[in-house]
C-alpha cells in the first residue's frame, strides 16, 4: 500500500513551508509537554491563546505592512496608547458620568454597556486616526515607513506618558468591558460555534473541488482534502471540549467557555486572511511589493493601496489596544512596549519575506502560535526571562535559515 | 588536444531535477579567435557558460573542461577561481553599483591597499591606463549613474579585463546598444583580439556573428548542433541551425487594411518629473490609424521610450501640446487615465516593469483587469480563471498551468504574458516596446503573426524597436524620432535603413 503514504508524502511537499512551520509547532508542543506535562492542563490552554490573540490580531495587519515591502514598528505603543486612552476613558468616568446625568434611570447593566460600546468605538476611531497619520506621510509624503513609524513609536509612547501621567488606570468600575478580553463564552455557544466551523470547512472543500471541476483543474485527493478540513475540526472542536472542562465536572463553572477575546481573533484572522486572497486590495499589495514598478504600469493606485494598508493596521492596533486594556484591567506605563517586535517576529517566522511580495495571514498567526507556546512553555519550565529572549532569537534566526536554505536547494 | 585550442569543453553533461540542460556538448576554442555561440533561449548557452565561470563548480557536471592543457577544476571559491585563472564573463545584466565611480566599481573587492588602507591614487591612475588600453572613452571618476547604457557596458567589459583576462565571455552585450555603440564595442573587441584575448560571444543578433565572430557553435535543446567557420555561413542557415528547420520569411506578411486616424499627438513637450529642468520630449507629432502598426525608429536615447511613457501617462510630464482621441483633447496624467482611455502598455523591459516575476501567471495577467471580475470585497475568480485561462489559450503560452510563477517561464512566454495582460484588457491602441527584446527567433515570429492577428481585428498597435529590420519589416508607416523630436513619418513603401537612418541621426529632416 504505497498509494497512501504517496499521496501525504506529496501534499507535504506541495506546501512545504506551511506544513514544517505547522510540525515544528507541534514538535514544540509535544517537547513542553513532556517537559511540564502541566502545559498541556486545561487552565494553560485556556490562558494561552488570549495572551497570544493581542500579537496576532495586530500580526494579521503587519503581514499586509511587510508584504507591500514596508514596516510598523508603531504598534507596540500605538496599541499601548489606544490601551491607556480606554483606560482612562472608564478610570475618570469619562462616558458613564454624562450617560449616568442625562439618563437617570439606567440600570448599571445597561450603562456598562453603553459605556463600553462608546469606549470601543472612540478607541478603534482613535487606532484609524492613527494608521491615517502614519499612512498619510507614508503613501502620500513619500518619507519611507521605517522612519515615519520610528517616529510613531516615540510620539506613541510619549502619548502613553501624557494620558497616565506616570501611574496605573485601573478599570475597577466597568466588568462588561472587561469581559471583552476575560470573559468566556457559555459552553453550548462553544460547541456551536465549533461545529459551525467545521461545517464551514466542509463546505469549502466541496465548493472548491466544485469550482476545479468546473474549469477542469486537477482537483487532487478528496480523502486528503478531508484529511486536511478533519484535522483543522478537530482541533477546533478538540480546544472547546478542553476549555469547556467537558470531561471535569469537578470544574467551576465559570472556568468553563472558549475566551471572548479568541473569537474576535477567530474573526480577525479569517476576515484579513480572505482579504489577503479574494479582495482587489489583496492582490495589490502583494502585486506593489513583488514588483513595484509593473504594479505601476498595471495601473494600480498604488498610493492608495498603502495608504488603506497602514489604516487597516490602525484600526487593528485598535482593536488590541481595546483589547488590552481589558486583559490587563489597567492602563499602564509600559503598555504595549515591545509588542512591535513580536508582531514582526511572528510574520518572519510564518513565512512573510521582509523583502515583500510574499507572506500569508495563516502563516502569522501560525508563528504568534509559536512565540507565545515557547515564552508559555519556558515560563512553566521555570526557565528564567533572562533565557526567554536569547532562546526566541535564535529560534527565529534559525527559522529564517532553515527556509533559506529550503530555497536554495529547490532552486 | 591541439596546440592552438585554448578551452576545450569535452562531453559536458549537466542535469538538473527533471531536466538535461546540457547533453554531451563538446566545443573547442581556439587561441585568440571570437568564437561565437548560438541558440534559442533555453537550448543551454547560459548553463554551459555558468559552468565555465565557476557558477556551476567541477563536480555538479559530466564531462571535463580542459583549459591551457589541464582539466580546469573549479571547487569550493569556484567564482573568484574562475577569475584567477583569467576566466571573465560579462552578464547580460549589469552588475555595477549606480553611485560608485567607474574606478571604484572596476576594482570593487580587489582596491589596491596602502598598508590597512585603499590605495586611492593606484586605484584611480590604474583605470586610466586600462581605459586607455581599450579606448573608452569615460573618465575614472565619473559615477555610474550618469553614464549611458553603452558607456556601462564598456565599463563592465573593462571590470572583466582588468585582472588579465584570457578569456572573455560576453553574455548578450549589445542587447541594450544603440547601433553606434555596437560599432564601437566591435572595434573593442578587434582591439582585444590582437592583444590575444579570446572570447567567446553569445548574442541574439545573429547578424553580429557574421561582423565579429571566428567560428559560431550552434545549440540546440542542450545539444551541440554543429561548429563551423563563420565564413561557411549565412544568415538564413545558422537561423535554420537554431532552429531544426529552414526559415522562409523572417516577418510573416499581414493582411492590414489601415482605417481612418482616429488618435494624434500634436507638438508634445514632456520633462522628466525627477529632474523637471531636463527636457525629454522637444516636440513630437504622430498620427495613428485604426488597425495599423506604426513603427517608431530612433537611436537609444532618441526619445522613444519617453514617448511611449509619456503617451502611457508615466515617468514624463507634459509640459506642453495636445494629445488627441477620437478628435478630443484627452489628458493623460498615469496609468489609469491611460488605460481609461483604453491604451495599453508592454513595456521594454519585461523583468522589471512589466512583470511579477514570484507571483503566477494567473495573477499577472489579471492584474490590470481586476476591476472586471471584482466587487467592494470580493473576486469573482471563476470568472477571473476563465478569463485567463482563455487568454493563455489564444496567445497559445506554453506553461504547465496558469498557476505556475511567471519566473519559471522562457523569455517568449513571459512577454506572451505581458501582451495577454493587455489584451485582456481590450485595448483601441497597444504600444509594444521592444516586444522581441531577449526573445529566440521562434518565439518572435510568434509574436509577430500575434501582432498581424491584432491589427487585422482592429487594434492599432504603435511598436518601438532597436532592430531596424523589425521595424521595416513590421510596420505599415515608421515615425522617426531624433533628439527628442518626432523627424517625420515614412510611408513603408518610402522607407529603407538608409533613409530611416538619414533621419534619425538628423542628417535629413522633415519638411514642416
Amino acid at each position: 500500500m504505497p498509494r497512501i503514504p504517496n499521496i501525504l508524502l506529496g501534499a507535504f511537499t506541495k506546501n512545504l513551508r506551511a506544513n514544517i512551520l505547522i510540525m515544528a509547532l507541534v514538535a514544540i508542543w509535544i517537547g513542553f509537554g513532556i517537559a511540564t506535562p502541566t502545559f498541556w492542563s486545561a487552565d494553560n490552554i485556556q490562558n494561552v491563546l488570549p495572551q497570544m490573540a493581542i500579537i496576532a490580531i495586530m500580526a494579521c495587519g503587519m503581514v499586509f505592512v511587510i508584504v507591500t515591502g514596508g514596516i510598523d514598528l508603531s504598534v507596540g505603543f500605538g496599541s499601548g496608547f489606544v490601551s491607556v486612552v480606554a483606560a482612562a476613558l472608564l478610570y475618570y468616568g469619562v462616558i458613564d458620568g454624562p450617560l449616568q446625568s442625562l439618563f437617570p434611570n439606567m440600570q448599571t447593566g445597561s450603562l456598562e454597556l453603553v459605556t463600553m460600546l462608546v469606549t470601543v468605538v472612540l478607541c478603534m476611531v482613535l487606532g484609524l486616526l492613527m494608521g491615517l497619520f502614519q499612512g498619510y506621510v507614508i503613501a502620500r509624503l513619500a518619507v519611507p515607513p521605517f522612519i515615519v513609524t520610528l517616529g510613531g513609536f516615540y510620539i506613541f509612547k510619549s502619548g502613553i506618558l501624557l494620558v497616565t501621567q506616570g501611574k496605573s488606570l485601573f478599570i475597577s468600575a466597568n466588568d462588561t468591558y472587561k469581559f471583552i478580553a476575560q470573559g468566556l463564552i457559555p459552553p453550548m455557544g462553544g460547541f456551536a460555534l465549533a461545529v459551525l466551523v467545521a461545517a464551514a470547512m466542509l463546505v469549502r472543500v466541496f465548493l472548491a473541488r466544485a469550482r476545479k471541476l468546473k474549469y477542469g483543474m486537477a482537483q487532487g485527493s478528496l480523502a486528503l482534502d478531508l484529511l486536511k478540513a478533519g484535522i483543522f475540526s478537530a482541533l477546533v472542536i478538540g480546544y472547546v471540549v478542553v476549555v469547556n472542562r467537558t470531561f471535569d465536572r469537578e470544574a467551576d463553572e465559570g472556568l468553563r467557555g472558549v475566551p471572548f477575546l479568541v473569537v474576535i481573533m477567530g474573526v480577525i484572522a479569517v476576515l484579513m486572511s480572505y482579504i489577503s486572497t479574494n479582495t482587489r486590495l489583496g492582490r495589490y499589495a502583494y502585486a506593489i511589493g513583488g514588483n513595484r514598478e509593473a504594479a505601476r504600469l498595471s495601473g494600480i493606485n498604488i498610493k492608495r493601496t498603502i495608504l488603506t494598508i497602514y489604516v487597516t493596521m490602525g484600526a487593528l492596533m485598535g482593536v488590541s489596544g481595546i483589547a488590552l486594556a481589558a486583559y490587563v484591567g489597567s492602563g499602564t506605563t509600559g503598555a504595549g512596549g515591545g509588542y512591535e517586535l513580536d508582531v514582526i517576529a511572528s510574520c518572519i517566522l510564518g513565512g512573510t519575506s521582509t523583502l515583500g511580495g510574499e507572506g500569508t495571514v495563516f502563516g502569522a498567526i501560525v508563528g504568534a502560535l509559536i512565540i507565545q507556546s515557547l515564552s508559555n512553555g519556558l515560563q512553566m519550565m521555570n526557565v528564567s526571562s533572562n533565557w526567554q529572549y536569547l532562546i526566541k532569537g535564535l529560534v527565529l534566526i534559525l527559522a529564517v535559515l532553515a527556509d533559506i536554505s529550503m530555497k536554495k536547494k529547490r532552486a | 588536444m591541439p596546440e592552438d585550442v585554448l578551452l576545450e569543453i569535452s562531453h559536458v553533461t549537466k542535469q538538473f531535477p527533471g531536466v538535461t540542460a546540457l547533453s554531451d556538448v563538446s566545443i573547442q576554442v581556439k587561441r585568440g579567435e571570437i568564437h561565437g555561440l548560438c541558440g534559442e533561449n533555453g537550448a543551454g548557452k547560459s548553463t554551459l557558460m555558468k559552468i565555465l565561470c565557476g557558477v556551476y563548480p567541477f563536480g555538479t557536471y559530466e564531462g571535463d573542461v580542459v583549459y591551457d592543457g589541464k582539466v580546469l577544476r573549479l571547487g569550493t571559491r569556484s567564482i573568484r577561481q574562475a577569475i584567477e585563472e583569467g576566466i571573465a564573463i560579462v552578464y547580460q545584466e549589469l552588475t555595477l553599483v549606480p553611485k560608485m565611480t567607474v574606478g571604484e566599481n572596476i576594482y570593487l573587492g580587489k582596491e589596491p591597499r596602502r598598508g590597512p588602507s585603499i590605495d586611492w591614487d593606484k586605484l584611480y591612475s590604474d583605470t586610466a591606463s586600462l581605459l586607455k588600453r581599450f579606448k573608452l572613452n569615460v573618465s575614472p571618476l565619473d559615477v555610474i549613474q550618469n553614464l549611458g547604457v553603452g558607456q556601462m557596458q564598456m565599463t563592465e567589459i573593462a571590470k572583466a579585463l582588468s585582472e588579465s583576462a584570457r578569456v572573455l565571455i560576453l553574455d548578450e552585450p549589445t542587447s541594450a546598444l544603440s547601433a553606434a555603440e555596437v560599432d564601437k564595442l566591435m572595434e573593442i573587441l578587434r582591439e582585444l583580439k590582437s592583444q590575444g584575448v579570446t572570447c567567446i560571444y553569445i548574442s541574439h543578433k545573429l547578424e553580429e556573428f557574421f561582423r565579429i565572430t571566428d567560428t559560431v557553435s550552434v545549440l540546440r535543446d542542450g545539444k551541440l548542433v554543429t561548429t563551423r567557420p563563420t565564413s561557411e555561413l549565412t544568415l538564413e542557415k545558422l537561423v535554420g541551425l537554431m532552429v531544426g528547420r529552414e526559415m522562409k520569411e523572417r516577418f510573416p506578411k499581414g493582411n492590414r487594411k489601415p482605417g481612418e486616424v482616429f488618435f494624434k499627438v500634436e507638438d508634445l513637450h514632456a520633462t522628466d518629473p525627477a529632474n523637471p529642468g531636463r527636457e525629454v520630449l522637444k516636440g513630437v507629432s504622430l498620427d495613428l490609424r485604426k488597425g495599423e502598426i506604426l513603427g517608431i525608429a530612433g537611436l537609444m536615447g532618441s526619445g522613444r521610450t519617453e514617448l511611449v511613457s509619456t503617451l502611457f501617462g508615466e515617468y514624463a510630464r507634459v509640459t506642453k501640446g495636445r494629445i488627441e482621441l477620437d478628435g478630443k483633447e484627452i489628458a493623460i496624467r498615469n496609468a489609469r487615465d491611460a488605460m481609461s482611455h483604453r491604451i495599453g502598455l508592454v513595456p521594454e523591459d519585461r523583468k522589471r516593469l512589466g512583470l511579477i516575476l514570484i507571483q503566477t501567471v494567473l495573477k499577472n495577467m489579471s492584474l490590470p483587469n481586476l476591476n472586471r471580475f471584482s466587487g467592494f470585497m470580493y473576486i469573482d475568480q471563476n470568472a477571473e480563471l476563465a478569463a485567463v485561462m482563455k487568454g493563455s489559450t489564444s496567445l497559445a503560452i506554453k506553461a504547465p498551468s496558469v498557476q505556475v510563477p511567471v519566473e519559471s517561464l522562457s523569455g517568449g512566454n513571459q512577454q506572451k504574458v505581458v501582451i495577454s495582460k493587455w489584451l485582456m484588457s481590450e485595448p483601441r491602441i497597444l504600444i509594444l516596446d521592444d516586444p522581441t527584446r531577449g526573445v529566440d527567433v521562434g518565439a518572435k515570429y510568434e509574436i509577430y503573426k500575434l501582432m498581424n492577428k491584432l491589427a487585422e481585428s482592429g487594434f492599432a498597435i504603435i511598436m518601438i524597436s532597436s532592430e531596424l529590420e523589425e521595424v521595416l519589416g513590421m510596420s505599415d508607416r515608421v515615425a522617426v524620432m531624433w533628439e527628442g523630436r518626432s523627424n517625420g513619418t515614412l510611408e513603408i513603401g518610402e522607407a529603407s535603413q538608409e533613409k530611416i537612418m538619414a533621419r534619425a541621426t538628423g542628417v535629413e529632416i522633415a519638411a514642416g
